[in-house]
């Protein structure tokens, strides 16, 4: 059967004519030849082409970014962070007390809660704001329960 | 000029794949010897399809110029081959069908008749043309330049092992239309 195909299609051997494929084809001859003037510049970067080129360099490069951000986002550096400001709430004991107390009142039950404890907390100031002086009132705030003869509750 | 037949033989012990990355950059010398290295594989793809040689010859040229130019494209320096011989399939369909001469067993007989072929070949020509196009390319590519296995994987990208199978049956089914032709064993 070889032999059989052999004699039937076995021709002579074709032979590449490079002159004639020149002239034949010259555009595409110098096509071929202005590549070696622009060199490597119109190909990708190396590292990048064999990065992209692997699906394996692709998650490993994906992989390397994620653990860069999430390592950047946890442990940047404190002396670049903003501090938080301090509100100056209360400058004297007392103040400090009543802000307490206020934001307590908040956390419980908004700011209806805190209206109920102002209130609460004026009223037995207001019927003796009349009959009071101003001396046993500014005790009265100041926590010195001893001068007006009654205690805050 | 000695150095420069010293040049030429130095360009064809070179790999393939080193030609490929030269031609890319725009290497004539190397784009040239792959020409030469891939030429008969083509001519016998071509010739497959077209059942013409002259016009296989062209196929195969112009399957070169359009390489000349696309040779940035390819991805793989190592599937060069296979890439080629995908080029030159197509554009021997396409003057296939431009020139209506698209292989068939009256093309085969009418070559036989004009070369003067004896009946053996002729019934030999037939029994190739009622081969699958691919099993027919595979068949060119064996006997038309007794290209080796691994030439022959190298251009079409499969095993050598799928080859032999294919090359096989291929045989089987020729030696079948030769019985029923009158032949006897082959």
């Amino acid at each position: 059967m070889d032999e059989l195909i052999s004699r039937t299609i076995n021709t002579e051997r074709p032979q590449f004519d490079t002159e004639k494929w020149k002239q034949k084809y010259p555009e595409e001859y110098q096509t071929l030849l202005s590549r070696a003037s622009k060199g490597d510049s119109n190909r990708k970067p190396k590292i990048l082409k064999a990065i992209l080129k692997s699906p394996l360099t692709k998650i490993s490069a994906a992989a390397v970014i994620i653990l860069a951000v999430t390592f950047l986002s946890t442990h940047r550096d404190p002396g670049n962070q903003e501090q938080p400001r301090i509100v100056e709430v209360a400058k004297y004991p007392v103040e400090m007390m009543t802000a307490i107390s206020l934001e307590r009142a908040f956390r419980r039950g908004g700011i209806e809660a805190v209206e109920e404890q102002c209130k609460q907390a004026f009223k037995p100031i207001a019927p003796r704001l009349e009959s009071s002086s101003i001396k046993q009132i500014l005790a009265e705030f100041n926590g010195n329960g001893k001068i007006s003869g009654r205690t805050r509750p | 000029m000695p150095g420069a037949s010293e040049k030429e033989q130095s360009v064809a012990q070179k790999p393939d794949i080193v030609l490929v990355k030269a031609a890319v950059n725009g290497n004539a010398e190397g784009f040239t010897e792959l020409c030469r290295r891939y030429y008969p594989a083509m001519v016998a793809i071509a010739h497959s399809v077209l059942g013409d040689r002259h016009l296989a010859e062209d196929a195969a040229q112009q399957a070169f110029a359009k390489v000349a130019v696309k040779l940035p494209q390819l991805k793989k320096e190592s599937r060069f081959g296979n890439w080629l011989a995908v080029i030159c399939r197509n554009i021997a369909k396409d003057i296939a069908r431009r020139t209506e001469n698209f292989h068939s067993t009256d093309d085969f007989s009418m070559a036989a008749a004009k070369s003067g072929d004896d009946d053996t070949t002729e019934v030999v020509r037939q029994a190739i043309s009622k081969l699958s196009a691919s099993a027919r390319e595979l068949v060119f590519l064996r006997f038309y330049d007794g290209m080796s296995y691994e030439q022959i994987s190298a251009v079409l990208g499969i095993s050598e092992q799928a080859i032999n199978g294919r090359l096989r049956r291929a045989k089987k089914k020729m030696a079948g239309y030769l019985r029923r032709n009158g032949f006897g064993e082959v």
